[in-house]
């Protein structure tokens, strides 16, 4: 596993780019990677989604007598 | 001597230069007419490039030559101007238009001589820019674009248009 962010996947799809341009990939190669990237820029979107939303949850239980939890599905085991 | 005093040497009858250094983009501008393949190679070599192999092709509507050298270069023709940036793409990745705008205001303040060119330059590469990016250049000009979602673009574009 490779860590990645928002500049190395800029920097992988430039990659592949010049791959294509260079004929070391073809198109549905191409197609395939672009589509892998896309997949994880929406899971870096969903983990900031989810950090602005606790941002919000917590300012939400401050000021109010109901409390909201979200359930932390990641870390929850297969039952 | 930075790379922009060395180019500036490099003036002679037919082009004189601006290199800014921030994102590695070699600036050329012709005095005459040229005539492209003859121009390229002279060019290539006063950079001490050689030139192995060659091919024309398009950056939308833009005519633009690239020569694959030890150093990849590319030359975009604009009429009678053109300009020289290499390795179209990975330099781009760290793109920032606020920096460059800031650049550009520095290098102007520098050199106040050959300021009009760097200007004219600037607007010409933010259009290149924003042609490589298929983007708005006034939200290319704020900063406002999404690099990734460029290039994805872009990417999308090179795969549709192979």
């Amino acid at each position: 596993m490779t860590p990645v962010n928002n500049k190395s996947l800029i920097a992988f799809l430039f990659d592949q780019m010049e791959k294509l341009d260079s004929n070391t990939i073809d198109v549905e190669q191409a197609k395939g990677q672009a589509n892998l990237a896309k997949q994880v820029n929406n899971a870096m979107k969903y983990e900031l989604d989810l950090a602005n939303t606790k941002m919000k949850v917590a300012e939400f239980n401050k000021n109010n007598d109901l409390k909201v939890e979200i359930r932390n599905a990641e870390s929850k085991n297969f039952e | 001597m930075g790379y922009i005093e060395d180019f500036l040497n490099l003036s002679n009858s037919y082009y004189q230069g601006v290199f800014q250094k921030d994102y590695d983009f070699f600036y050329l501008k012709s005095k005459s007419d040229i005539k492209m393949k003859d121009q390229v190679y002279r060019i290539a070599n006063s950079l001490g490039l050689k030139v192995e192999h060659s091919d024309f092709y398009d950056i939308q509507s833009l005519k633009s030559y690239r020569i694959k050298t030890i150093r990849q270069f590319e030359i975009v023709f604009l009429g009678y101007d053109y300009l020289i940036y290499k390795n179209i793409g990975k330099e781009l990745i760290n793109f920032d238009a606020i920096k460059y705008a800031e650049n550009l205001n520095k290098f102007k303040t520098k050199y106040p001589d050959v300021s009009h060119i760097a200007e004219s330059l600037y607007l010409r590469n933010i259009n290149l820019i924003a042609d490589f990016f298929l983007c708005d250049v006034e939200k290319l000009k704020q900063g406002k674009i999404n690099l990734f979602n460029q290039s994805t673009k872009r990417l999308m574009f090179n795969i549709n248009n192979r």
